[in-house]
């Protein structure tokens, strides 16, 4: 099964593009997190036995994320020859009516989104036709380019989302995959790779923004027998569940990107740390290091290159803190996930004292494309800062809760509105979080800030791992200040005075400001401990804990008096 | 726990580096706790110091627990957007419904972050079922009925 | 030799040295409490953070363990640095105001009345205790358990701590003073079950521990275990028979 040669890989590809678009119907499923939460499950039992009782031969594939989470459940019909018709919302109940019409060879009308005649395989640049002529009949239903959902989005580090089964590699081959990696270990050198990813312009997608390919070059340059690569899939963002999405639905993009950044740097192993509590996301990437292990795009001489390259994967036991470095780190050696107080950059000094290079899950999917593509037009696409894309996942007092990813540059306003559908009809925009706790709160005036490392600290916030959350008029700001501390404070792993005595004192403080007991001093006091923290923390929980609090009092002062001098809460969710 | 089981846990971790989170999470899957004698076992047995694994044991209490579960887990989700949408209530509200009649002895209850399911929010995950807050109600008043 | 500024002072240092280390060796206080010069930095407590400059970049860094470089510039009194260290202090009193070492600190650093409330904890969760047993003795026997504000240390498990040899270097490093022992020629303990030991023991209170006095190596009398500070201040390592000798046979 193995694949050493270019022709192997091609076997494999065409293997995969029979199965994209078989002689028969193709059913596709969305099976994320959060299609599940709304009954896919069942909908894919009705659907087998529908098929089944109308005597309609299928395959049905669950996917993963299509995105469009307020449309699931989502069912996809790919008939031969025809336009992929993609339909939302269908529960067990409507599951007879839309079989029927498959088995006519018509259309579901009433749930039908979209339809899509071809899909770009972003790695590339070619596309992959479902059918070479436009049915007259189907002429009017949009396009799944002119559809409002993805009309402003760029699915690149998303681009096999929801279109492929996640666990076939064929699948991932016939869209591309695994040639970058053909291309790196056997044309080019590590230095050219790293020279690449530092032209692209890719920065960290794990809140840092820190030029990769820089982070690359550090951690090859650095002296040690061994080095390290690693996946931070430790999501502990208390906001967002979108490291599950993006595993669920790709999760060879990420071994991939990996073994290319391990051959670049000159590690031979890899590490993937995912956050516990997540069986699906554990067993999707146990299989895919198999499989890549079977045909060989793991292992020993990878393509005959000479390079071996390994990963395992290992769950972590801890939350938020355990997507510190060192903290994750530590729980990787199978010690407690305890920051490590450290002026040694982890590039030099990381795994087992080894030079190990960290990257967020995002970063890494973005490397097989920079590979195939090339830095030059990978560069072109985002703003002057920040090239390339972002994830996001928006959710909160939004009328569509979703998973997008658009180009740098693309407005917060933009997002909430054109994907986002705005704020639900009664109430006004308030506040925006974008990337956790340390990015504090920008107010609805800043909605106009685009997506950017640098646009975004200048406004006071930062762009974080991309979980968007959209506060309306009705919320109140001091208690989302003490939600956050309080998460904190649970969060923290106690080791330094700052944190685990100072989270716990300004939620206090906050406590008493939503129980009517608060006092101006209180505020004096917040801005001291805010100080203490943000200086002298030993690691960034710490020293990105006050954000929230410095940000809310920044921008929302008058509802902090509002609390204090009258007692009351202008939006009534604090209990006074 | 059985001795034969816990060692073919340690084998199969035998080649991987630092696998101590790793084999707690298969002794935990398996029993639904970390018994002491446990901890005694892969202190022999990994050499470590018993103060090692109390450590880690104690330090990841998201992910372990010293003490046997009950049958059924509830996680009730306050990630930021559930909050936004009251989940604090629905924390309260299971709270209560899991404890009525003095049953919360069937019960693991646990607060989480975000479980990637916004839309639905507030949620609520019973042995590893999302569900939105009525259902979540309707499905703890049936497991009630099932114990009795 | 490296060549840098501290508080205005040209001073040449050793390479390798920590930012702490050269500060005393010129005459420059930096407080700290969870430091012990014969251990490697914890870097806990944080009271010894300083501001350094180097190529105009200015930061806020703990000097218990950042190693010291060419031409760095640091300043270890601005009013900046003294207030964060007055509300380090000033959440350790709200912590623990009965522990004498905090209230001498609190005392220096002008902190009077805590502006939260108040608790009483004994311990003020600085970790020599754990790391003298881990680095030093070698003992490895007691721990910390929980994390963030349930942190606290114990014997593994909350039982008695099995590996600990009585050494009572815990008890000597501690700055609150919270952790006793006592040494008795005719110790009595009763365990659960009805089995009683009797006999010369030193029981360490805080880890439930009994340790049985050694017979000497050499002369065969039955001694308390001796105390490893000494050599510990000097950054001695610990003989083999360290723990086996009487203090009598030492000498």
């Amino acid at each position: 099964m193995k694949v050493p040669h270019l022709r192997d890989l091609q076997k494999l590809k065409t293997e995969g593009e029979k199965l994209l678009r078989p002689r028969t119907l193709r059913i596709q499923v969305g099976a994320a997190p959060c299609a599940i939460a709304k009954g896919a499950r069942e909908v894919i039992t009705k659907l087998r036995d529908e098929l089944s009782q109308q005597k309609v031969d299928a395959t049905i594939i669950s996917v993963g994320c299509i995105g469009i989470c307020y449309e699931e459940p989502i069912v996809e019909v790919a008939t031969p020859g025809k336009p992929k018709l993609t339909y939302g919302r269908i529960t067990p109940e409507q599951v007879t009516s839309l079989v029927k019409a498959i088995a006519k060879g018509s259309v579901y009308k009433q749930h039908l989104l979209y339809r899509t005649d071809e899909e770009e395989i972003i790695c590339t640049g070619k596309t992959f036709s479902y059918t070479s002529k436009t049915q007259p009949d189907l002429k009017k239903i949009p396009t799944k380019k002119e559809f409002k959902f993805f009309k402003p989005q760029l699915r690149m580090v998303l681009r096999n989302a929801g279109l492929i089964n996640p666990a076939c590699i064929e699948e991932y081959c016939a869209r591309g995959g695994y040639a970058a990696l053909y291309k790196a270990l056997t044309k080019m050198t590590p230095d050219k790779i790293i020279d690449e990813v530092t032209k692209s312009g890719l920065r960290g997608r794990g809140g840092g923004g820190f030029p990769t390919g820089l982070k690359w070059k550090t951690c090859r340059e650095a002296k040690g027998k061994e080095k390290y690569v690693l996946c931070n899939c430790s999501e502990g963002d208390p906001g967002i569940g979108m490291h599950k999405s993006l595993i669920e639905s790709d999760p060879h993009s990420i071994l991939e990107g990996m073994i290319i950044g391990g051959y670049a740097i000159g590690a031979h192993e890899g590490y993937i740390y995912l956050h516990h509590g997540n069986p699906s996301a554990k067993e999707k990437l146990r299989q895919a290091i198999e499989q890549a292990t079977a045909y060989g795009f793991l292992g020993v001489n990878i393509f005959n290159s000479g390079f071996s390259f390994s990963i395992t994967l290992k769950e972590g036991a801890g939350g938020y803190v355990c997507g510190e470095s060192t903290a994750l780190m530590a729980s990787l050696e199978g010690r407690a996930g305890e920051p490590r107080p450290k002026y040694i950059h982890s590039v030099e000094k990381g795994l087992w004292n080894n030079p190990t290079n960290l990257n967020n899950v995002e970063t890494w999917c973005n490397v097989p494309l920079i590979i195939s593509r090339g830095s030059t037009w990978y560069s072109k696409i985002g703003t002057t800062g920040s090239k390339g894309t972002k994830v996001i996942s928006l959710s909160g007092h939004i009328n569509k809760s979703c998973l997008v990813e658009v180009p740098m540059g693309t407005t917060l306003k933009e997002i909430i509105t054109t994907l986002g559908g705005g704020i639900p009809k009664g109430s006004t925009l308030k506040a925006i979080q974008i990337g956790g706790p340390p990015a504090g709160v920008l107010p609805a005036s800043l909605a106009d800030t685009p997506l950017d490392f640098d646009e975004l600290n200048k406004a006071g916030s930062l762009l974080g791992s991309g979980g968007m959350i959209v506060m309306d008029d009705k919320t109140c700001m001091v208690d989302m200040a003490k939600y956050f501390m309080t998460f904190l404070e649970e969060e923290s792993c106690g080791r330094c005075v700052p944190c685990r005595e100072g989270v716990k004192r300004m939620r206090e403080i906050l406590h008493g400001i939503t129980t009517g007991i608060g006092s101006a001093d209180d505020l004096t006091l917040l801005q001291q401990l805010s100080e203490c923290l943000a200086k002298a923390s030993l690691c960034d929980l710490g020293k990105s804990a006050p954000a929230i609090v410095r940000s809310t009092m920044h921008h929302f002062s008058e509802e902090y008096q509002t609390h204090i001098e009258r007692q009351v809460c202008p939006v009534k969710r604090c209990p006074m | 726990m059985d001795i034969k089981t816990l060692d073919e846990i340690i084998e199969r971790h035998k080649t991987e580096k630092g696998a101590l989170v790793s084999i707690l999470h298969d002794v935990q899957k398996h029993e639904g706790y970390l018994p002491e004698e446990v901890l005694h076992h892969l202190s022999d047995t990994l050499h470590l110091p018993l103060s090692e694994l109390a450590r880690v044991a104690t330090y990841f209490e998201q992910a372990f627990s010293l003490e046997p579960r009950r049958n059924h887990t509830i996680k009730v989700c306050q990630g930021t957007t559930c909050y936004l949408k009251y989940g604090d209530q629905v924390v309260t509200e299971i709270r209560d419904e899991a404890r009525k009649e003095g049953e919360d002895t069937l019960f693991n209850l646990e607060v989480v972050r975000c479980r990637g399911c916004c839309d639905s929010a507030p949620v609520v995950e019973i042995d590893g079922n999302i569900l939105d807050r009525e259902s979540a109600t309707r499905t703890i008043i049936k497991l009630k009925g099932e114990k009795k | 030799m490296i060549a840098l500024t501290i508080d205005d002072k040209k001073v040449k240092v050793e390479p390798g040295a920590t930012i702490l280390k050269a500060a005393r060796e010129h005459g420059i206080e930096i407080p700290t409490l969870c430091h012990h010069e014969g251990l490697s930095p914890l870097a806990n407590c944080r009271l010894c953070i300083v501001k350094i400059t180097k190529n105009g970049r200015a930061r806020v860094v703990t000097s218990c363990n950042y190693p010291v470089e060419e031409s760095l510039t640091i300043e270890t009194k601005t009013d900046a640095i003294v207030a964060i260290r007055k509300t380090i202090v000033e959440l350790l009193v709200a912590r623990s105001p009965n522990v004498k070492v905090i209230r001498e600190l609190a005392q220096e650093m002008g902190v009077t009345a805590p502006r939260f409330s108040l608790e009483n904890e004994k311990c003020i969760l600085c970790g020599l205790c754990v790391q003298v047993c881990d680095e030093y003795v070698g003992a490895r026997a007691i721990t910390f358990s929980g994390r963030g504000t349930k942190k606290f240390v114990s014997a593994p498990l909350l039982h008695s701590a099995q590996d600990c040899i009585g050494c009572g270097a815990c008890v000597e490093i501690c700055p609150a003073q919270c952790i006793t022992m006592q040494d008795s020629e005719d110790a009595k303990t009763l365990y659960p079950g009805g089995k009683e030991e009797v006999g010369p023991a030193r029981l360490i209170h805080n880890w439930n521990v009994r340790v049985a006095w050694k017979k000497c190596k050499s002369c065969g009398t039955p001694f308390p275990p001796p105390s490893p500070m000494e050599y510990l201040s000097k950054g001695q390592p610990l003989s083999k028979d360290f723990f086996n000798l009487c203090e009598k046979c030492t000498h």
